[in-house]
């Protein structure tokens, strides 16, 4: 693992991504520490990486978009595949790096209040802890855009997905309050949620039968529930967009409170999509 | 060594290979011959783990490549097609980080990657970007790969594809050299290639393996030995004339040379029987006007085997 890892970065910093990525969260993080704590005057450093989280939507698609995706172009994946590492070795090892890329301009960053320290009163664990959170949150994200990456060969399709994903996942807060929570919208909701599952089980199996039946399967368990007990759909729209609205969770962090449910969340989250990638990348052994 | 035994692969309804069978021995070098989309490449993928089979078994010095991948990837280098290359990287950083993926320890990577880069021939370019290298150079960065963690089994998919005529000549000599040390498998739909290099063929054609014999076994026309080619004219019939002459399996009637009768005369395993069927000829008073050993070019083979199974398959349906 330890040579993908090593690889990974280097090739990282051999073009443009890892560069790229590293000035984008610098110089964000940058503005809004001028702007929010130099400018506006704010001793809370947490604003910072609360607002910078935006970032986040070109940043993952941009640094993961290459990693299993340009492999597969290239035909370099045969190298791996025929090598004596395992598929979670690879995809662990090419996470892991990109990761690292990401803790750098977080590591410079963290810095900032250090320095603000010096010139006013800075609850320097609400910074810490709410800049951890902000790499944890860029460490989920990371997973995603590696699963997204592992989705198809070409790079700008996985960078699309992931964005359009992320981007869901940005304003599903803001969804939230927007979409109404009766029991007919979560019908709706679910039925295009169902849609994009089958969507996903033909692009992964390329076959429709599978994919029909998936579709089919979770709109009957949707109707039954529609008809059975159509309570239990009251408030679920809701419920959903807050369970994919992985960038809502910094916000407890900013508020000074240690959260070990988003924490949880998180690393459930990174297991998760780790574990997706890893299946993406062993389905083509068996495509 | 390694054993193919009954593999399947299937694309959506279309059959790449069906009960694709044979073994590749200690010291040999076995060449899989057929058309382009013959199941050769298929074949390959499936030995390396690149793909899984549907059905059957590869083992690779006695290493299931499903059940026990990271040992038998241990003992196989494969170079497929295109060689996976990374265009950023120096050739000995890209062999370098090959190493670390075939398990090679790092106290021995650089003795190890000395040998092979003087081996293969690319001292010179080793600090070079494999993005600047021409087409011959990146296939010896290819092989080079393969050679990588000091595998008993070698592997090559079309080794010479795309080079030029000096560069195919160094590959073929290189994969010579290689068969000294180990089992070598190589693809080519150039079937005079494989005769150079092999000393046994598999011929593969839609996924079918046709034939699967030494290269001499093969190249006899009758497969059980020497044949020769006899016109003579004047004289009585000679068919049972040769027949009946001590080390001939089998006689049989061309169309004339030269207005002169034609035979196919097999000659049993370790028989000379040059001079006596020229005594015969004369003894039965006629004068010989060709006599020479028929050539059969692999080409002549691959044609008789597909046609064959052609026909087979006609029969059957």
């Amino acid at each position: 693992m330890a040579a993908i890892y090593k690889k990974e970065i280097r090739s990282l910093f051999c073009g443009l991504t890892g560069w790229l990525s590293i000035a984008l969260i610098l110089l964000v993080f940058g503005v809004y520490t001028a702007v929010m704590n130099l400018s506006e005057g704010y001793a809370d450093f947490s604003l910072v990486p609360y607002n910078a989280q935006i970032i986040f939507l070109i940043a993952i698609p941009l640094i993961t978009m290459r990693a299993l995706a340009e492999e597969r172009r290239q035909h370099t994946d045969q190298l791996l595949y025929s090598s004596t590492l395992s598929a979670y070795e690879i995809v662990f090892g090419k996470y892991l790096a990109i990761v690292t890329v990401i803790a750098i301009p977080l590591a410079i960053s963290s810095v900032y209040p250090l320095i603000l320290a010096e010139y006013g009163r800075v609850t320097l664990s609400t910074a810490f802890s709410a800049m951890f959170a902000f790499f944890m949150l860029g460490a989920a994200l990371t997973a995603v855009g590696l699963f997204f990456s592992s989705l198809s060969s070409n790079q700008f399709v996985s960078a699309a997905l992931c964005f359009g994903v992320l981007l869901l996942s940005y304003f599903a807060k803001d969804l939230k309050t927007l979409l109404s929570t009766n029991v007919v919208t979560a019908l709706y909701f679910f039925s295009v949620v169902a849609l994009a599952v089958g969507a996903l089980a033909r692009y992964m199996t390329r076959s429709w039968g599978i994919a029909a039946i998936v579709f089919a399967v979770l709109e009957a368990i949707l109707i039954a529930i529609y008809l059975a007990a159509p309570g239990a759909l009251d408030g679920s729209v809701a419920a959903a967009l807050t369970s994919i609205a992985v960038f809502a969770r910094l916000e407890t962090f900013c508020n000074g409170i240690f959260d070990i449910a988003a924490l949880l969340y998180y690393l459930s989250l990174i297991w998760l999509f780790i574990f997706f990638s890893i299946q993406a990348f062993e389905k083509r052994r068996w495509g | 060594m390694i054993e193919v035994k009954g593999l399947y692969k299937t694309y959506g309804i279309n059959a790449a290979v069906r009960n694709v069978s044979f073994t590749a021995r200690k010291g040999e070098i076995v060449g899989l011959g057929g058309r382009n989309g013959a199941g050769k490449s298929t074949t390959m993928n499936i030995i390396a783990g690149y793909i899984s089979s549907d059905e059957g078994t590869v083992t690779i010095n006695g290493h299931d490549i499903l059940k026990e991948p990271v040992e038998a990837k241990r003992h196989l280098g494969y170079m497929p097609e295109f060689p996976p290359l990374y265009n950023e990287m120096t050739v000995y950083k890209y062999l370098h980080f090959v190493c670390q993926l075939m398990g090679v320890p790092k106290n021995d990577i650089r003795d190890h990657l000395k040998d092979i880069i003087e081996n293969v021939g690319l001292v010179e370019v080793q600090n070079r970007l494999i993005g600047n290298l021409s087409k011959g150079y990146r296939q010896r960065v290819g092989i080079a790969k393969a050679l990588c963690g000091n595998p008993e089994n070698i592997m090559l998919d079309e080794p010479t594809s795309g080079l030029d005529p000096k560069q195919i000549v160094e590959i073929r000599a290189l994969i010579r050299s290689l068969g000294k040390k180990h089992t070598v498998i190589i693809s080519s739909h150039i079937l005079s290639e494989l005769v150079d290099i092999c000393t046994r063929l598999v011929i593969i054609d839609r996924g079918v393996v046709l034939a699967d014999d030494t290269v001499e076994h093969l190249l006899s026309p009758s497969g059980s030995g020497r044949v020769l080619e006899l016109a003579a004219r004047d004289g009585e019939d000679l068919y049972a004339v040769l027949a009946n002459i001590d080390g001939v399996a089998e006689v049989k009637k061309k169309k004339p040379y030269n207005g002169a009768p034609r035979y196919y005369i097999t000659i049993k395993p370790g028989a000379d029987v040059a001079e006596t069927v020229s005594r015969a000829v004369a003894q039965a008073g006629a004068t010989v006007t060709l006599l020479r050993p028929v050539e059969h070019s692999l080409e002549d083979v691959f044609l008789e085997l597909t046609e064959a199974a052609m026909r087979k398959e006609g029969k059957d349906a």
